[in-house]
């Protein structure tokens, strides 16, 4: 009698069991490092956002040698005329226009999705409503990105602005993405750079009442990054005067290195001259492993960036940029100007005042501004270096040109000015073999370790395209070429 | 009526024997030994047929009995086939007892019950314990390979402590996981398949087709592999059992073969003789004598000359090394980078049981160390498995395990510099692990101690400021685990027939890493070293409530299960690291000086079935099956979530056929079985697969938000729809047997990664698309060849092929993605690759395949050979990682206690890219790496046909990817060889033990392979990823049981 009732107590229970639905909720599960994208556009989150784009856009990577934004401007020295590959891993490849050019190589797809995804994500922020100041900032931030992010493409993708303003570019995308956005087609090279202007313009209204606390903040944008990327704009595309007092403007309150030991090194965002970079911290460091390419005494680092020694041929006795020469390893001429720190971290450098002094320079001298007085930025630069002022009795407007050209190579070497500084003066790389002399000589060179050894001293060793071509204006080797990813699914490319 | 009719046929019965016995009339004294296979069997019951009283064997197997000239003796003996034999006026008859054909009866563990192997609808394959004990293996999963049709398992690394890649019937996904679902003890598992110890399990069933595997419906889409664990049996007294072994391990395929310092140097000077030659400022003369100049700065650059200072040139300008230059030392790094690799393995296990209650008890250790130098695996194992029957209807259960693991992970894949496998094979003898006078003798520290050769001299080829002899023993790579995993029930009968089972299992698994590079030698000394940890729980618990009603009405019989599962996953997840070690030897985290990393994360995911099955079958002749699952999973939206499998299944069991009646003398079974069903597959990488997300990052110490999948509220199940047909047969009572299956596998919906355009942000949208396909055969035979005079010799085969086939796509011209490109009516595996066309042998470049172009630069059609690997076409080269055979062989002799035991595993017809010799074939542009002997047969002007281009120092992409080094990489491996020896019952029975073995085995003894250095066993994607290869471990151990 027992045993019955226990068993249909049983088998009640046992029926009870099998009924049991679970609760809905027990399905319903949620990330804890990640945010819902329905939650994502308010104002709240718009500083996050940007922030977002930024660390995309400086720590996302596909390689070792393709780490962020800061390995794009590696490539884009690599491939001109100042710098030697030491043939390691990394960028020799990109000395040698093998690889960003091609639509199926790894690193053309890494440059293209990098920028894009950053400026998806500037989108997401931009695309927030309200009026809050710091929703208003934050915005003026994406903007000023996103900006940059164009400014990069319309360079990249298209021969520049003065050759062709109407050529087909790159496509446009002003709205976040979702699953039935539609992938865009080319607009125009000026359609890109209207973009650029109008952003830039709304960025700098936005964040006129923006003050970075501390050197720390120095990659966020404020009105001086927003004038010096106007500077660069307006220089592109032949706006002369525009671009000379964007430039000044951008570079007001920032000052000039004029030792050595200031000079080298490279890794210090507190650097008076730097308006605007991205500090390392030992947690967040991805972006200073591009430092083993450039640092050229890093011991065990790949240290691929040497010295055109013809370039070492262009400094004057006397500037404090000389010191930094010094012949290594297998005989390559290395800069010492880059340099990791202790802790492996090197803080980037995205604009500073010096190139500034170079566009307004430049675009007075093009814009006819009496030599004498177009010079006199280039002077202040110079003179701070150790060297004096420029002669510009006898000279013509072209050589003037030439000379501050010249001057942002030796100034600019490493930062990433090499190829569009080419494709925007519409000139071709140069390259030339040491002779054959200087090739038979013997140099001290300093290796690992510290101590010297007699070596053959070597520059150039790729003079031509690979396609045995000798190096030409317009070249299409210079740009970056649309991946075969986008090709393959973007019908409308 | 039934009583009466009963008492009936017993009169009958007895009136029969009263005959028999009444006949009888002369009566005789036989003898006789009663043996199995080969061994005296005492104990076993002889009796005189129809009569009640007998006699039973000593302990020499020998019997002594009166009967009638007559008559006919029995022979009986438990889990053995009962013997007559007529006496016809013989005095001695011996007889030999065959066990009780097990298999016929075999009972395997199905999902969520257990079925008879000739009856079963479904297609699933068994291996008892038997055969996973032999195999010395530190995870089970490698046990399958070559002895489970339809199973293909690759142990791509052979590192101590990792798990074999597994794939059921093909493969069954594109970008889901295509890894098969392991149930331990009734429910999924989420604990590692390693750290079971191999000696608990009971048997393992394969479950591969719908009727047997739908039942785990959303994840059963891959095929299920139940694992069993040992229990006590019913009233048996308690049986200790201890094993020990003890053995060592090598590589079971020598590397690759490379070349003596003599040959490095004659041929670094050739390239460096090309190199100065092309330019126009050398005369052939002038190369020579550079090349002889700079030879050894170039190799050696301010290091010590491995010839000796008097040697300046070592290579004269004739290319060959001069008169009296010798090396005057050769350092072994591969040899530096291998250690003795000892194993050591003991168990102890305690089963037995009453009527009510059964218990199994078992400890185990396993000490496994690998060849790489620091490389082992160290493994704890307890388990209590107990049973109660606790009333007449009610039964519960608990088994619990625990296991503690240690494993020592150098790293031992990927091109890093730090990898323990290649970094012996990529460093050539004459750069010295020890500091070396320029006289050859080493160079001593003040204590008298050698010193390190960090070697910053050496050349980009060779791991400059590198000595991993030196610092792996500093270093740490721990893998540290501690699982536990309780499997608990309780099962109440309702009524006859009908049964309610509530189980309760979870899984715990606390998983440490630490990884610490030392401060004091090596590359780490620049920055201070650091060292990472990283903690992660996975708790997951299963609760199930079934219930079963098993009935039958005259030759009906049914069978229909019901139940419920609810199934929770946490993972919890923390990382730190900090670096600059402030003291030498202390991989703590508290002494490093600088925070690097900290970070952390959860991952909730859950479950929910319901799930139905009804079995019927009519006059055990004919089976049906039916089974139905709804899944939700949290993966998928609330829309989108709930999926529904299902499977139908029957077999005939023609040999109870009445018209088969003729062949019951030797056809013991015949089955034939149909099954068709669908499986489904939630497991796509995300847990979140529904959502659009932001990840959260922190950007120098702000919050960061960065897009990280876009929101795919329509992505459902993917769908597994597969077909087996097949046929079972048994022959002589079991002594031969095998199985033909045919299967089908389609795969529809599949959770893909569609690329969409980068521009928009995102490089992939997840989405149900694409389709794929397996077809396939599978044969198994078995048989006993011989079986006489104490002899056994058994024989077994497996072999399996499929064919994988992609069926439907997203885009018609999808990307391509290293090696592969998908193509509809293609593999997943085909490669896609630059097409070597061979070297020329005018100049001795390397040559590729492009396709011509005309004019206006469309292909023409025809293809033409370059030399420029950058401008080289991409092609499908017909060939596909995927084998198109595999499977194994496996036989055994016994006699007399001997036992000799192979298992043999066979893949034929798959392809390999081997990148691990790449590594060692550059053409002379990485100074200082070491080469493969192939660089032998190069291009000269001497040797123009070849397959190696001419060396130089500038690069020439010989050794990039392309069909140069795709390779076949059909093999045959024994997989094991065991001799087994059991003492003699009547020797070990005075010392009251039960049974004594005393063994000798190998694993990996020997490999028949195409592809020297080459370990076979690689990844089934089919690329080499610079690997641990394969072990062969050799061991002699005993078991003793009483």
């Amino acid at each position: 009698m027992r045993k019955i009732k226990i068993k249909s107590i049983l088998a009640a229970v046992a029926g009870l069991f099998l009924a049991t639905s679970c609760s809905s909720s027990f399905l319903d599960t949620d990330p804890t490092d990640a945010v819902s994208s329905d939650k994502v556009s308010v104002p709240e989150n718009a500083e996050a956002l940007v922030n977002g784009a930024w660390y995309n856009l400086f720590d996302y990577s596909s390689t070792y040698a393709n780490i962020g934004y800061r390995a794009l401007q590696c490539l884009d020295d690599m491939m001109a005329s100042d710098i030697v590959s030491r043939p390691k891993y990394g960028f020799n490849s990109s000395y040698q226009f093998n690889d960003i050019a091609q639509s199926s190589n790894g690193r053309t797809e890494f440059a293209w999705y990098l920028i894009y995804k950053t400026i998806d994500n500037c989108n997401t922020a931009i695309s927030i409503k309200g009026d809050s100041e710091e929703l208003r900032q934050a915005q003026g931030q994406a903007l000023a990105l996103r900006a940059f992010c164009y400014l990069h493409l319309v360079q990249h993708y298209q021969f520049t602005y003065l050759k062709d303003k109407d050529a087909p570019c790159v496509p446009i995308y002003t709205e976040p993405s979702n699953s039935s956005t539609v992938p865009k087609g080319k607009s125009t090279v000026a359609q890109v750079y209207q973009l650029i202007f109008d952003d830039l313009t709304l960025a700098k209204d936005y964040l006129k009442n923006y003050v970075r606390s501390g050197d720390n903040q120095k990659f966020k944008p404020n009105v001086a990054v927003v004038d010096g990327l106007l500077a660069r704009a307006y220089l592109l595309t032949g706006q002369w005067e525009e671009a000379a007092k964007a430039a000044e403007a951008a570079r007001a309150g920032y000052t000039l290195m004029t030792t050595t030991a200031e000079y080298e090194g490279f890794n210090n965002i507190s650097n008076k001259e730097w308006i605007w970079g991205f500090p390392q911290i030992p947690s967040q460091s991805d972006a200073s492993y591009n430092f083993y390419y450039l640092d050229a005494t890093y011991v065990g680092a790949y240290s691929s960036f040497m010295a055109d020694p013809h370039l070492k041929d262009t400094f004057i006795e006397g500037d404090i940029r000389l010191p930094l020469f010094q012949w290594m390893r297998e005989g390559y001429l290395g800069y010492k100007k880059f340099h990791m720190r202790a802790d492996d971290t090197a803080d980037l450098v995205l604009m500073r005042a010096a190139e500034m002094y170079l566009i307004e320079a430049e675009a007075k001298v093009r814009d006819g501004v009496a030599l004498a007085q177009a010079v006199a930025p280039l002077n202040t630069l110079r003179n701070a270096r150790g060297v004096g002022d420029y002669e510009v009795t006898g000279k013509s407007q072209e050589d003037v040109i030439n000379e501050i050209l010249m001057e942002r190579r030796r100034e600019l070497w490493g930062e990433g000015f090499g190829i569009t500084d080419i494709l925007r003066t519409q000139k071709a790389v140069e390259r030339a073999a040491l002779s054959d002399e200087m090739q038979k000589t013997e140099v001290d060179c300093w290796q690992e370790g510290g101590s010297f050894e007699k070596r053959n001293p070597l520059g150039h060793w790729f003079l031509n395209f690979p396609n045995g071509k000798p190096f030409t204006v317009n070249s299409t080797y210079y740009l970056y070429a649309i991946p075969q990813k986008e090709i393959n699914a973007n019908p409308n490319i | 009526m039934r009583v009466y009719l009963r008492l009936l046929v017993v009169s009958l019965l007895l009136f029969a024997g009263n005959i028999v016995y009444a006949e009888a009339q002369q009566e005789k004294r036989v003898t006789g030994t009663v043996t199995s296979e080969g061994e005296p069997l005492p104990g076993v019951s002889v009796q005189l047929k129809g009569a009640s009283s007998g006699t039973i064997t000593d302990i020499d197997g020998n019997y002594s009995i009166e009967v009638p000239t007559t008559g006919t003796l029995v022979f009986r003996f438990v889990g053995m086939r009962t013997v007559e034999q007529p006496v016809d006026n013989r005095s001695v008859i011996n007889v030999t007892l065959e066990s009780e054909s097990k298999e016929l009866e075999e009972v395997m563990v199905v999902a969520y019950a257990t079925a008879k192997k000739y009856s079963f609808t479904g297609a699933a394959s068994t291996m008892k314990a038997g055969e996973i004990e032999k195999l010395q293996t530190s995870s089970v999963s490698r046990v399958l390979e070559g002895t489970v049709s339809g199973v293909q398992a690759s142990a791509a690394s052979g590192q101590p402590g990792t798990d074999a890649e597994i794939r059921i019937r093909g493969i069954g996904s594109i970008n889901a996981s295509s890894a098969p679902l392991y149930v331990v003890d009734g429910v999924p598992f989420d604990g590692s398949v390693n750290s079971i110890n191999p000696d608990d399990i009971s048997s393992m069933t394969v479950l591969k087709d719908a009727a047997s595997a739908a039942l785990y419906g959303s994840r059963g889409a891959n095929g299920v592999i139940i694992i069993t664990t040992k229990q006590g049996d019913q009233n048996t007294k308690a049986t200790v059992k201890v094993k020990a072994s003890l053995g060592g391990s090598n590589r079971a395929v020598r590397d690759y073969d490379r070349v003596s310092t003599d040959q490095y140097f004659e041929l670094y000077w050739e390239a460096l003789r090309n190199q100065y030659a092309k330019s126009a400022d050398y005369t052939p003369a002038t190369a020579a004598a550079q090349a002889s100049k700079d030879l050894v700065t170039k190799l050696m650059g301010g290091g010590p000359n491995p010839y000796g200072p008097q040697y300046t040139q070592p290579v004269g300008t004739d290319g060959k090394l001069v008169a009296g230059a010798r090396p005057l030392w050769n350092s072994d790094w591969s040899d530096a980078m291998e250690q003795q690799a000892l194993r050591t393995e003991l168990n102890l296990s305690v089963s037995g049981g009453g009527k009510a209650n059964q218990y199994f008890f078992s400890a185990g250790y396993l000490n496994d160390k690998g060849i790489a130098l620091e490389s082992g695996y160290q493994r704890f194992n307890l388990r209590s498995n107990i049973t109660s029957e606790m009333t007449s209807w009610l039964k519960g259960g608990v088994n619990l395990s625990f296991a503690h693991s240690m494993q020592n992970y150098p790293v031992s894949s990927d091109s890093k510099t730090s990898n323990v496998i290649t970094a012996g094979r990529t460093m050539p003898g004459f750069y010295p692990i020890y500091e070396m006078n320029t006289d050859g003798s080493y160079k001593l520290d003040e204590n008298g101690d050698r010193i390190y050769d960090f070697g910053s001299y050496r050349p980009s080829g060779s791991m400059a400021n590198w000595n991993l002899p030196a610092t792996l023993p500093l270093d740490k790579s721990e893998r540290m685990k501690d699982e536990v995993s309780g499997r608990t029930f309780l099962e109440a009968t309702i009524i006859e027939g009908l049964k309610f089972k509530t189980s309760f299992n979870f899984d715990l698994i606390n998983y440490n890493t630490l990884d610490y590079t030392n401060p004091k030698l090596g590359p780490a000394k620049e920055n201070g070293g650091g060292v990472s940890r990283m903690n992660t729980r996975t708790f997951s618990w299963t609760w199930n409530n079934i219930a079963t009603y098993d009935k039958t009405i005259g030759e009906h019989h049914f069978n229909i299960l019901a139940g419920v599962e609810a199934y929770s996953y946490r993972y919890d997840e923390l990382t730190a690291s900090r670096s600059k070690m402030a003291q030498p030897d202390m991989p703590e985290l508290v002494v490093g000086l600088q925070l690097t990393g900290g970070s952390g994360y959860r991952i909730d995911y859950a479950l929910v079935g319901y799930l139905t099955q009804a079995l019927y079958d009519y006059q055990n002749k004919y089976f049906f099956s039916a089974s139905y699952r709804r899944d939700g999973s949290s993966r998928f939206a609330p829309e989108t979530r709930w999926g529904n499998f299902w499977s139908l299944g029957t077999s005939w069991r023609i040999d109870r056929e009445e018209f088969m009646a003729s062949t019951s003398d030797w056809l013991s079974a015949l089955t034939l079985k149909m099954s068709y069903g669908a499986q489904g597959n939630d497991n796509l990488g995300t847990y979140y697969a529904s959502k659009g997300l932001y990840t959260i990052v922190s950007n120098l110490g702000e919050n960061a938000l960065v897009s990280d999948r876009m929101a795919t509220p329509n992505l459902k199940w993917e769908t597994n729809l597969n077909f087996n047909a097949g046929i079972d047969f048994s022959l002589f009572n079991n002594r031969f047997s095998g199985s033909f299956d045919f299967f089908t596998r389609r795969s529809k919906d599949l959770l893909y990664s569609r690329p969409i355009a980068p521009s928009l942000g995102y490089g992939s949208i997840d989405e149900n698309v694409g389709a794929l396909k397996n077809t396939g055969i599978e044969m198994v035979l078995n048989g006993t060849i011989i079986n006489q005079n104490g002899w056994v010799w058994k024989l077994g085969m497996n072999l399996t092929h499929y064919k994988n086939k992609v069926t439907d796509l997203p885009l018609k011209d999808m990307p391509r993605s290293g090696v592969n490109k998908l193509q509809v009516g293609r593999s997943v595996y085909d490669f896609y690759m630059i097409e070597w066309a061979g070297v020329d042998p005018e100049n001795g470049d390397p040559l590729w395949y492009k396709d011509e172009v005309d004019a206006n630069k469309n292909p023409t059609g025809k293809r033409v050979t370059t030399n420029d690997y950058g401008s080289a076409d991409y092609y499908y080269v017909n060939k596909s990682s995927l084998p198109k055979v595999y499977g194994g062989f496996n036989t055994s002799l016994s006699w007399k206690g001997f036992d000799l035991s192979a298992i043999f595993a066979y893949s034929i017809g798959g392809y390999i890219y081997n990148r691990d010799v790449t590594m060692i074939l550059h053409n002379g542009s990485l100074e200082g790496r070491d080469w493969s002997t192939e660089i032998l047969r190069r291009w000269t002007p001497d040797n123009r046909n070849t397959d190696v281009p001419a060396l130089s120092t500038t690069s020439n992409n010989w050794n990039s990817a392309s069909t140069r080094f795709l390779q076949n990489n059909s093999y045959m491996r024994l997989k094991n060889l065991t001799l087994s020896y059991n003492l003699p019952k009547q020797w070990i029975s005075k010392l009251s033990l039960s049974s004594v073995q005393v063994y000798v085995q190998g694993d990996n003894l020997f490999t028949i392979h195409r592809n020297q250095g080459l370990d076979p066993e690689q990844g089934i994607t089919g690329i080499t990823y610079y690997r641990y290869p394969a072990m062969r471990t050799i061991s002699g151990g005993i078991n003793v049981s009483f």
